[in-house]
């Protein structure tokens, strides 16, 4: 500030600018209030201006539209220390309360900047940040560097862009490169390349807008850093140069697959999946046409209309075309929480007494009655008419053979013939009796109507237990019974958390101690910023991320890393003093709330489709006993009937 | 407090090359930490468990066994002492990580038997341990009258070769394995069945005494300052050729050594 006699500068159309409160510093600069415009500030530059970027500096002034210093940090005048005088620095937009775009992809940084921000807003903020590059691109401006740090986040899900002193101007003739580049942003086509001898198009910017949707939209996930199936080491860079996208359909032909607990391409529509292979294509790389701003905008607007939301956790919104909720198997698995929304009242309708009484009012179908027998049958059976008739004619037949048997023997006797010759005779008529005047019983249908009856009647006998019997209700009931024990212990179990949290204060203290050092801003050995990406896609973020067993599963992260990590974590927990004043921290209330709302969503949606299932239970039993007793009443009276037939006949 | 101590240990859960070579995760979980009890002695609670090779989400499954039962076991320890524990207390817990487990495995379409896992644990006190086990892994124990390692539970194998018992099945307290031991147990070492080859000698049926008698003296000589080197090189050592060329599966090693005063 050394050309700057008093805190007044002037613009080159003369009008003065009173500086304020000095806001920042930083290498080049100072950042100061214009207390005459609140939304403005004044950045005035350490030391004197070289001349190629005044030139710079003069060429993005005349190029400021309404556009562009909405969307960004963008110069809307110089400053000069007199009204003549050499150039010292710059007025432009005030961007407050926003956050760098990384603290908002990283779950772990989400959950304290944007408490409330659920994968709609995330998809929203995407939509934004594409919106902010077709600003920039139609009016002929390429951002080239492209990265976390430079894209800033609000609450409103509003994207504005800052340090665009960096950024590649061609106006009027006149180019202005920007030489500098991050390379886990840096498209494959510029990989290891010198940077200040190219001039990059919008095509470059869209892959550093491709990655920054998706980091927005899989939960701060590097395309790049993934498991790299193959021997040796794959860092990052070298992964976006030889384009093998971890989460691509086709990433197992280049060896890759993506690190454990991430979403999938599966998870977002295939016009947004699509979008994605296609910028991080082999193709691209070589000069195909990636993505464009308005393409984004366009699909990510259509999956905006196309929600779901989780019926087991409200913060929980996804695609509408998924049968299961993404994110629940996520947080599940990984154990760390995506989403969380505080002090979000729950609405519920439900009232356990009338859900109970509705469950107690469902009749009991009783213990298994007893099955119907031969003593229960009232009926009177009368024999079938051919029964009746054949039973007849063999009765006539026999007294006829008899008759020829008497006749003879009477004869005989009447006529006092020889005692020889009257046996013969007789035993003559006893075999034409025989022959003529028996006829054997015919009931072998009867019988076998009779064995089929029995069979029947046993099988029913069978059954009845089972089928006829209350088991399935009494379960039930002791079922829903359980639930509503736990329905009704779950204000004690908050009381049991509550304490829980208490006791572990110390522990949680420290957590949050540790997860105040995020390993992007430490300078571990071998940790640079590749390595920083590939952790940050295994959930690796602070200190109090490390373990050995978290870290063993990062591909990548052999032994010796690993241990440097955890010497780094061992340091800083070295530092930890316990404030014993420091309450339960209100976000472990809220993830615990979650976890209980959670829970008590369960056990409603347990009771009531538990009322649905008890009278289903019951109905299914009191039909099967109405059913079988007739199969038995059946069965008893083909056994009746077949018997009175075979008697008859 | 004469008798206890300071507990050192080092833990690492380590995938096997074979699951390495698919690309999949490591299914082996374990849990390692030293705790206070109502009385103020400090309690080692060691956990490990082993998810199951044909288990969808079988690493789910073994990180939640691993994290659910030793939080219950704290909590009961809040109150309680290690000799109040009891079969049916362990019974109750699985019980509960079942329901926990039940309750992911719904939100995911998918059921219990999708997170099969194997569960070990230790919970050394003072005077008294607890150990229990549901399928195939190990415990070896040194108490402060010798040095000689013996094993808790001979590991538990199914009919065949590869079939092993699980903590997620229904009828998981018939082959649940449960002793209370009231002795000073000094030294312990816990693996799954990814070292049961390098750790147990199977033709005499006891521990490699070799094994543990050359892994455990640099653990005792450790100091605060050097442990997390330490942890280094077990974590180096599991992954190493020479445990790799015996077995490709995941494993799990947990070693504690208590500072005796004698």
């Amino acid at each position: 500030m050394a050309s700057l006699a008093s805190n007044i500068a002037y613009t080159p159309q003369g009008q003065t600018v009173r500086l304020g409160k000095e806001l920042g510093r930083g290498g080049e600069g100072a950042v100061f209030e214009v207390p005459d415009n609140p939304e403005l500030v004044a950045k005035i530059y350490h030391k004197p201006v070289e001349a190629a970027r005044a030139d710079k500096l003069r060429k993005m002034v005349s190029i400021a539209t309404n556009e562009l210093t909405r969307y960004a940090a963008w110069p809307s005048n110089l400053l000069l220390d007199s009204s003549h005088g050499s150039l010292i620095g710059l007025v432009m937009r005030r961007v407050t309360g926003y956050k760098q775009i990384h603290e908002l992809y990283t779950p772990k940084s989400r959950l304290q900047q944007f408490p409330n921000a659920t994968w709609p807003f995330l998809i929203h903020s995407a939509t934004n940040t594409a919106r902010t590059f077709a600003a920039f691109h139609t009016h002929g401006v390429v951002i080239a560097d492209v990265n976390q740090g430079n894209v800033l986040v609000g609450r409103d899900a509003i994207v504005a862009l800052i340090d665009c002193d960096s950024f590649q101007i061609c106006a009027n003739g006149s180019q202005f490169v920007c030489d500098v580049g991050v390379s886990t942003f840096t498209p494959p086509e510029l990989q290891d390349r010198d940077l200040s001898s190219v001039l990059r198009s919008p095509n470059h910017d869209n892959f550093g807008l491709a990655l920054l949707i998706f980091h927005l939209l899989f939960m701060g996930r590097h395309p790049f850093a993934g498991r790299y199936l193959g021997s040796g080491e794959m860092s990052v860079e070298r992964s976006i140069k030889e384009c093998r996208f971890a989460f691509s359909r086709r990433a197992s032909a280049r060896q890759m697959a993506p690190p454990p607990n991430s979403p999938t391409l599966d998870d977002v529509p295939g016009s947004l999946a699509a979008l994605f292979e296609k910028a991080f294509s082999a193709e691209c790389a070589a000069g195909g046409a990636r993505p464009t701003a308005a393409e984004w905008i366009m699909t990510l607007q259509e999956l905006s209309r196309n929600l779901s939301t989780c019926n087991r956790v409200s913060a929980h919104q996804y695609f509408r075309g998924l049968s299961h909720c993404p994110w629940c198997s996520i947080e599940n698995s990984s154990g760390v929480l995506l989403f969380l929304q505080i002090g979000r009242a729950c609405t519920s309708t439900f009232d356990v007494n009338v859900v109970w009484s509705q469950i107690l009012s469902v009749q009991a179908p009783g213990p298994v009655p007893a099955l119907l027998t031969r003593s229960d049958i009232r009926q009177q059976f009368v024999a079938s008419p051919e029964a009746v008739a054949a039973g007849l004619k063999r009765r006539r037949r026999r007294l006829l053979g008899i008759g020829i048997v008497a006749l003879v023997v009477i004869f005989c006797f009447a006529v006092g013939i020889d005692i020889a010759v009257a046996f013969w005779m007789t035993v003559g008529a006893v075999i034409i009796a025989g022959k003529f005047g028996y006829i054997p019983r015919n009931d072998a249908t009867y019988k076998a109507a009779c064995d089929a009856g029995t069979r029947k009647y046993s099988a029913v006998q069978q059954q009845w237990a089972t089928r006829a019997g209350d088991a399935t209700f009494t379960t039930k009931i002791r079922e829903l019974e359980s639930l509503k024990k736990n329905y009704m212990q779950l204000p004690q179990l908050r009381i049991e958390r509550l304490q829980e949290l208490e006791r572990n204060r110390r522990n949680t203290q420290l957590m949050q101690f540790l997860d105040r050092h995020y390993i992007r801003d430490a300078h571990i050995s071998g940790i640079g910023p590749g390595r920083t990406v590939l952790l940050s896609s295994w959930n690796i973020d602070t200190a109090a991320d490390l373990s050995w067993q978290r870290l063993q599963s990062v591909n990548g992260i052999g032994p010796k890393y690993a241990t440097n990590l955890m010497l780094w974590r061992q340091k800083i927990e070295n530092r930890f003093v316990f404030d014993s004043r420091l309450g339960v921290d209100p976000i472990e209330i809220a993830k615990m709330d979650r976890e209980l709302t959670q829970r008590r969503t369960e056990l409603e949606r347990g009771l009531l489709s538990g009322l649905t299932d008890l009278q289903r239970v019951r109905q299914q039993i009191v039909s099967a006993r109405a059913a079988l007793q007739r199969e038995a009443e059946g069965a008893l009276l083909e056994v009746m009937q077949a018997q009175v037939n075979i008697a008859a006949s | 407090m004469t008798g206890a101590g300071l507990w050192r240990c080092v833990s690492a859960s380590v995938i096997g090359s074979s699951h390495q070579r698919v690309g999949t995760v490591c299914q082996d979980a374990h849990d390692c930490c030293v705790e206070s009890d109502s009385t103020g002695s400090e309690i080692l609670l060691a956990t490990v468990a082993d998810g199951a090779g044909t288990a969808k989400r079988a690493e789910v499954g073994a990180l939640t066994a691993c994290t659910a039962i030793r939080k219950m076991a704290s909590s009961f320890l809040q109150g309680n002492l290690i000799r109040n524990i009891s079969r049916t207390t362990v019974e109750q817990w699985i019980d509960n990580f079942q329901q926990q487990l039940s309750s992911i495995a719904l939100g995911e379409g998918l059921e219990l038997r999708d997170f099969a896992c194997t569960l070990l644990m230790s919970i050394i006190g003072p005077d008294t341990a607890v150990f229990f086990q549901i399928g195939d892994g190990a415990i070896v124990i040194a108490d402060s009258e010798e040095f000689s390692y013996c094993h808790v539970f001979w590991p538990e194998m199914g009919e065949y070769a590869n079939m092993t018992f699980f903590a997620t099945e229904a009828d998981f307290n018939e082959r649940l394995l449960f002793t209370t031991v009231e002795r000073n147990v000094v030294e312990l070492a816990m693996f799954s069945d990814g070292l049961q080859r390098l750790a147990l000698d199977y033709s005499n049926h006891v521990p490699h005494g070799g094994f543990f008698k050359g892994i455990f003296p640099p653990l005792r000589r450790a100091t605060h300052n050097t442990i997390c080197q330490l942890n280094g090189d077990l974590y180096q050592f599991l992954g190493s050729d020479r445990v790799n060329t015996r077995t490709d599966d995941d494993k799990t090693l947990i070693l504690a050594s208590r500072i005796v005063e004698r």
